[in-house]
């Protein structure tokens, strides 16, 4: 204002002949389109992106008895390889494992934050938390990061008290569900329809379907989900390994290696790895 | 009232923000790929917000190689066709043949590749008709056909986007080109183009001598495009190679070198083509071959499925955040796993 009062004229003929100038131009007056278009050689460039992918399927299978979480080795970004031999299966709990995929950095942070708050668990009450505990933690976990959140996709899975196998599917901000077969990461359009083959009804199962069906004003879907599938381990371990090699035909991201976790009951956690392409 | 300073206090208002003013205020990227930032995102949903990979750098998956030796040329180029991550044809042929002893490997888009390379076969096609009708069987001139790619290429202006190594031999001897999808080329000794060219360059650099034999021109090709598919997710399948000799400069015996044969495809064919002035050109078109111990189907696969091994193959690296709580070993910590009898709670 003092300006204005030294220039002899108000701050209102500034104003209307700012507004007469800007609106005059070509894509309108606004002040953040203002910034957007200069050119990005005045802007001083573009900021490095925030979030990187790096890809990774995690598969989970629950059974009656077993838990099985399977994942490929590959890392990768871009059109490059940045590791054959990384590890996505992370121990949380003696019977609950973690597979994560994405941000490998954002993967990294949850998995200690998130040993941290189940070993103030553990000391607080006195035993480890349940698998279904340690998804709710870390949905919630998850959904703290809302505004921007970590670049992981999750997958929960262990044995529950009886020994039954429970797996939890997570999305990026905290979103799960308890299912009998899973997979997330990039290949997960590819490999979760072959994965149906465990959701295929047996005759008994399918004739319950349809007299369900039949009876009017209830819906047929409405029954409890299974939540653990109706395979052996050995079928199980075998159509996981299927899928994968299958989905690695026609996902670049897949390949390397494939580490697949056995958790059985009574029985101590198995690991192994089978090579894959390299290509 | 407003006067011409008034004025000029108000284009300085307008003024954006610079923290330092470069020599150049334009550049081309501004125009054709305009700057987004978190602004241009919808806020709404920071998850679908998520960038993907960045179009500007992205090329189409491709690893192709080409090598002149004084006795002929040899292309290769990998076989698979990528839809963004997704793998759209794992068999799909990279080097095309614009004549008889003319082949040109495509990178880039697929489309853009394939329709250039036919319109100029037909072309150069139409110009040995021409001469037919005045009773030559000349050979296409590698440098005929690569100034109408070159021609083209400029017209479009850049937006037939792809890479080619063309390469041939005719009556004056062997050629190599390389051509940029907007127009520039250059004659070089062995090229490589596509996502996967500076894998198989670190092949070529190592490998290359100016006095390469054919045979061991394939297999260095061979090197380079596999170096491609292994190292680079946008490159993979098999390896296609072509093979243009002279017979009368390259001896016969340089083709059935077991080198040559070693490699694990095995040839397709070959064939000899007679041109008028004694030049015979021989093409061996070598289409990579799926390997012994490629994949069975999954439905083979759980027929003949065997019992599986539980074994602790790889031991889990115990948490060392974890110790203090959990006091018992477990016996996840022994070298044998038998899964006996001693069992944890």
């Amino acid at each position: 204002c003092d300006l204005a009062s030294g220039m002899g004229v108000s701050p209102g003929w500034r104003a209307l002949a700012w507004l007469a100038v800007v609106g005059s131009c070509e894509g309108g007056g606004g002040l953040l389109g203002l910034w957007q278009r200069t050119p990005l050689a005045l802007r001083g460039g573009e900021a490095p992106p925030m979030y990187e992918n790096h890809g990774g399927t995690v598969v989970g299978v629950a059974g009656q008895g077993f838990a099985v979480l399977a994942a490929d080795t590959r890392l990768s970004k871009g059109f490059s390889i940045l590791s054959r031999n990384v590890t996505r299966i992370h121990q949380l709990t003696e019977s609950v494992y973690l597979g994560i995929s994405g941000c490998q950095a954002d993967a990294d942070a949850l998995k200690n934050l998130l040993d941290l708050s189940i070993a103030e668990y553990t000391l607080t009450q006195g035993s480890p938390p349940s698998v279904s505990a340690v998804a709710r933690l870390l949905s919630t976990m998850l959904y703290q990061r809302r505004q921007m959140p970590y670049y992981t996709f999750c997958l929960v899975a262990g044995l529950d008290a009886d020994g039954d196998g429970s797996v939890f599917s997570f999305d990026a901000i905290g979103s799960f569900e308890k299912v009998s077969v899973a997979c997330v990461g990039g290949s997960q359009i590819l490999v979760l329809p072959l994965l149906d083959d465990f959701n295929t009804t047996s005759d008994e199962a399918s004739e319950a379907f349809f007299q369900r069906w039949e009876r009017p004003g209830v819906s047929p879907t409405r029954q409890r989900p299974k939540r653990t599938v109706n395979a052996s381990l050995e079928m199980a371990l075998s159509r996981v390994r299927n899928a994968m090699e299958a989905a690695s035909e026609r996902d670049i991201r897949l390949g390397d290696s494939l580490e697949t976790l056995v958790l059985q009951r009574s029985q101590p956690p198995a690991s192994r790895g089978e090579r894959g392409k390299d290509s | 009232s407003m006067r011409w300073h008034h004025l000029a206090w108000v284009l300085v208002g307008l003024l954006p923000a610079s923290r330092s003013v470069p020599d150049r205020l334009w550049t081309a990227d501004d125009i054709l790929r305009p700057p987004s930032t978190a602004l241009d995102r919808p806020a709404s949903d920071p998850v679908a917000a998520l960038p993907a990979s960045s179009l500007a750098l992205r090329k189409t998956g491709t690893t192709i190689v080409g090598i002149q030796c004084k006795d002929g040329v040899v292309l290769g180029a990998d076989t698979r066709a990528t839809d963004g991550e997704v793998v759209a044809d794992r068999r799909c042929e990279k080097i095309h043949r614009l004549a008889a002893n003319l082949y040109c490997c495509g990178a880039g888009t697929a489309a853009d590749a394939e329709h250039l390379t036919l319109q100029v076969a037909v072309q150069l096609k139409a110009q040995s008709h021409q001469q037919a009708l005045l009773g030559e069987t000349r050979a296409a001139e590698v440098q005929a056909a690569h100034g109408v790619l070159k021609h083209r290429l400029l017209e479009a202006r850049g937006q037939c986007q792809c890479a080619l190594i063309l390469g041939g031999v005719d009556a004056a001897g062997p050629a190599l080109y390389q051509l940029q999808p907007h127009g520039s080329s250059e004659r070089a000794p062995f090229a490589a183009q596509g996502s996967g060219e500076l894998s198989a360059l670190a092949m070529l650099e190592e490998g290359w001598r100016e006095d390469l034999t054919v045979a061991e021109a394939a297999t260095l090709v061979e090197a380079a495009v596999r170096s491609g598919i292994v190292n680079d997710l946008g490159s993979g399948s098999r390896v296609d190679l072509c093979i243009i000799t002279s017979p009368e400069t390259s001896p016969a015996q340089d083709l059935s070198s077991p080198l040559l044969h070693a490699l694990p495809p095995a040839i397709e064919g070959a064939t000899t083509f007679q041109y008028d002035g004694g030049l015979s050109v021989r093409v061996d078109y070598i289409r990579g071959k799926w390997s012994a111990e490629s994949r069975v189907s999954p439905r083979q696969a759980q027929a003949s499925n065997s019992k599986v091994d539980l074994r602790l193959v790889r031991k889990i690296p115990r948490n060392p955040k974890l110790a203090p709580v959990f006091a018992k070993d477990s016996p996840a910590d022994s070298e044998t796993s038998d899964g006996g009898s001693s069992s944890s709670s």
